[in-house]
């Protein structure tokens, strides 16, 4: 058992110390963002500087904590956003913005070289029957159904100030993913959608963007947002980072998008060309096999269950032996892991994030949360249900509390406390999935990919491997529960059937 | 003049809807005392009291004049051993593991187990072969002997027996009865029973002790409880243990 632990403890500790020395990375999870990021990162790996990139960690308020408590050194952001929403809508000039961004120990590189603004499209022929051209026109169709990014939707630069602007009229606005707003568009369940300028699908789709006739939008030049003390531990890395300025033409990334997006090229192969393009830099990125994609999730996600489950493992046996030793504790622990696991895993995460910021350590605590319930309860359970002459005749032989925990109680319930365990770890399984949502790792990266590139290939690789995993659980629980429960035991259920 | 074994004072407990005592009795050395009653008259309640497993509300229970307490009692226990209704045997270790689990604890050497375990096995006469067995796979009546064994294991002073007996059908039950008193007569200790079954007590008793709603009615031998018959309590107690061949010819009569 020991061995065990140990070998687990230092497996983490290595892992965490190569992620600690590198520069990290980070990227919001639409596709501009990650290959921008993986630009970034092939790009400092070029330069000799070790690099990790945690993909599609999620929006900007994420990111942008993760960027202030320095868990990750780098993410790629635009300058509208910086200005309308981590700033909140002041007038800052570029100046000001430098400034402002030094008090909070960051710094930023000049344009990349294009704009993505905002801009709002419908379908063409929708666009040419109602002679819509602009914004502004939008307000005599009062009909017209909006479907906004969630994001947009409740942005400072988003929606409401749009609304505001233009004096839009319309009512029926809804909130939905960014991909699928495309999708609707095209089967014509909504009419009017939000976009960004470097968008592949605009001509994908064959849409018209509206003028912004008022100038409501901001400038949204791309660039790399990083911590400033890397310019002192890393200067080759900011070296780099600056290089990239005034490399990425609009029409380039528009291109980059439309490989990633919709000729499914994966992101690293398309940032690794266009290096080679910009820089001469050899393509010494291989693309991933897909073996060894799954291999690399299996282990990630196998490392956030086994982790979590076997933290969860050490509190909850002896808080459920706790609670059915001293009847008067057993409901306030009950209910509060109870409360623990019904609060939603997303939202459960996302109130992780201050705590404990991104990655491996707030998904395996999450995990770790939502096994305790089974795993306190069925202790407590098996230990209730011994029956009272047995356990009788345990104290009046003269054995003392702790040898009848060791020697009679716990044998006789660890059939309930195994199953317990094995739920934990079914569900466990389940939940790491979403640790992707905060750059974990794991099944759920695959999933998560697939479905922002619309790619049931990828989405399917996460998947099954998570299914197979679970039944593989449970049958690894049947082959434990044989050496584990004794056999006198199992064959009391069996004279009982 | 024989001395006490085990002694209650003045011993009341209550519970719940009923009380028990105040009850005071001793318990000779090398007798064998049972303890018979009605269902729910507190004889069981009684036989707990001695082992600690229940605890008096006033008065005090005393094993060789030294009163039972919180930091006498885990001692006085391996001085007693304690048979219940269905043996109370450990389903996840074997017969032989059931029997010896606190003399393993305590640190004797496997030299001595066994030849404990084997003077035993002679003395409740079964074969060697079920201490390899789990308590599933014996017999009630072969249990009952394993459980037995468990208690004498440690050599004890004093056997507490609950309705030993009482969970076995009638033709094993009366082969046992004859065991288990020559079981007693071979040890010569200190032997408490608890049964409902007056042949049985009368069969086992050198005194009978019975009670009543948490009191003592009578205690004496089987003619003294006959000759009680004047008793209301008594004589019916009595009238309803009548053998059935009894109930028979009187009502073909």
């Amino acid at each position: 058992m020991k061995v065990i632990i140990i070998i687990i403890l230092s497996v983490e500790a290595v892992f965490a110390t190569v992620q600690d020395s590198a520069v990290k990375v980070g990227s919001k999870k639409f596709t501009e963002s990650v290959i921008l990021g993986e630009i970034a990162s092939q790009a400092l790996s070029d330069g000799g500087v070790k690099t990790v990139h945690m993909r599609e960690l999620g929006g900007t308020r994420i990111l942008w904590s993760a960027l202030l408590k320095g868990e990750i050194d780098v993410y790629p952001e635009y300058s509208g956003t910086i200005r309308e929403e981590i700033f909140g809508g002041k007038l800052y000039s570029q100046m000001q913005l430098i400034d402002e961004l030094a008090k909070h120990g960051i710094s930023m590189t000049k344009s990349l070289g294009f704009n993505n603004t905002y801009a709002i499209g419908m379908n063409r022929e929708k666009s040419l029957e109602l002679s819509i051209t602009k914004i502004s026109d939008l307000a005599n169709f009062k009909i017209l159904k909006f479907g906004f990014s969630n994001e947009f939707m409740d942005r400072k630069d988003g929606w409401p100030g749009l609304r505001t602007r233009y004096n839009l009229p319309q009512v029926n606005v809804r909130g939905l993913d960014h991909d699928l707003a495309y999708r609707g568009l095209a089967a014509g369940t909504i009419d009017v959608i939000d976009l960004y300028a470097t968008d592949a699908e605009i001509k994908y789709y064959n849409l018209t963007i509206l003028e912004d006739d008022r100038h409501y939008f901001p400038e949204y030049d791309a660039v790399f947002l990083y911590r400033t003390d890397l310019a002192k531990q890393k200067p080759q890395a900011v070296r780099i980072l600056v290089s990239l300025e005034n490399r990425i033409s609009a029409a380039y990334m528009i291109e980059m998008n439309a490989q990633a997006k919709l000729s499914r090229i994966p992101e690293s192969q398309v940032a690794s060309k266009a290096l080679w393009q910009m820089f001469g830099i050899r393509d010494n990125v291989k693309a991933q096999s897909t073996a060894s994609s799954i291999a690399q999730r299996t282990f990630e996600h196998l490392r956030l269950v086994i982790i979590a489950l076997f933290a969860a493992i050490l509190l909850a046996v002896p808080t459920g032996i706790v609670a059915a030793k001293v009847k008067q504790i057993s409901k306030p622990v009950l209910g509060i892991a109870g409360i623990i696991q019904t609060i939603p895993s997303l939202a459960l995460l996302v109130f992780l994030i201050p705590l404990f910021g991104i990655g491996a350590l707030p998904a395996m605590i999450a995990i770790f949360l939502y096994s305790l319930l089974p795993i306190i309860r069925n202790t407590q359970v098996g230990l209730d249900d011994v029956p009272i002459g047995i356990r009788e005749s345990a104290i009046a032989l003269g054995l003392g509390t702790l040898p009848r925990l060791w020697l009679v109680e716990l044998p006789m319930a660890s059939g309930a406390i195994l199953a317990g365990i094995k739920t934990s770890a079914v569900i466990s399984v389940g939940t790491a999935t979403l640790g992707a949502f905060i750059g974990a790792g794991g099944y759920g990266q695959s999933i998560l990919t697939g479905i922002r590139l619309d790619n049931p290939g990828l989405i399917m690789q996460g998947a099954i491997p998570a299914a197979i995993m679970a039944l593989g659980v449970e049958g690894l629980f049947g082959l434990v529960e044989k050496a584990v429960v004794p056999r006198g035991l199992r064959l009391k259920t069996a004279a009982q059937k | 003049m024989k001395n006490s074994m085990l002694e209650l004072k003045n011993v009341t407990r209550s519970l719940g809807k009923w009380n028990l005592g105040p009850i005071d009795i001793s318990f000779l050395q090398r007798q064998i005392t049972v303890l018979i009653g009605p269902s729910g008259c507190g004889k069981s309640t009684l036989l707990r009291l001695m082992t600690g497993l229940l605890w008096p509300d006033s008065g005090m229970v005393t094993f060789v004049s030294k009163p039972i307490t919180l930091e006498t009692v885990q001692s006085i226990r391996l001085k007693m051993g304690y048979v219940i209704q269905d043996g109370g045997l450990f389903p996840h270790l074997r017969a032989g593991e059931n029997v010896s689990i606190m003399a393993r604890h305590l640190g004797w050497d496997k030299m001595r187990i066994n030849q404990r375990l084997n003077e035993l096995l002679d003395l409740v006469k079964l074969n060697p072969d079920f201490m390899g067995r789990y308590p599933a796979e014996l017999s009630g009546g072969q249990r009952q002997r394993v459980s037995l064994m468990r208690a004498l294991m440690l050599d004890p002073e004093i056997l507490l027996l609950d309705e030993p007996l009482g969970a076995l059908d009638p033709m094993i039950r009366s082969d046992l009865q004859h065991e288990l008193l020559r079981i007693f007569h071979d040890l010569k200790k200190t032997v408490i029973m608890v049964t409902h079954d007056l042949s049985e007590a009368a069969y086992f008793a050198d005194t009978i002790v019975l009670i009543a709603d948490g009191k003592i009615v009578l205690s004496g031998t089987y003619g003294d409880l006959l000759e009680n018959h004047q008793d209301s309590f008594v004589s019916r107690f009595i009238n309803a243990q009548r053998q059935p061949t009894e109930t028979l010819t009187r009502s073909t009569a």
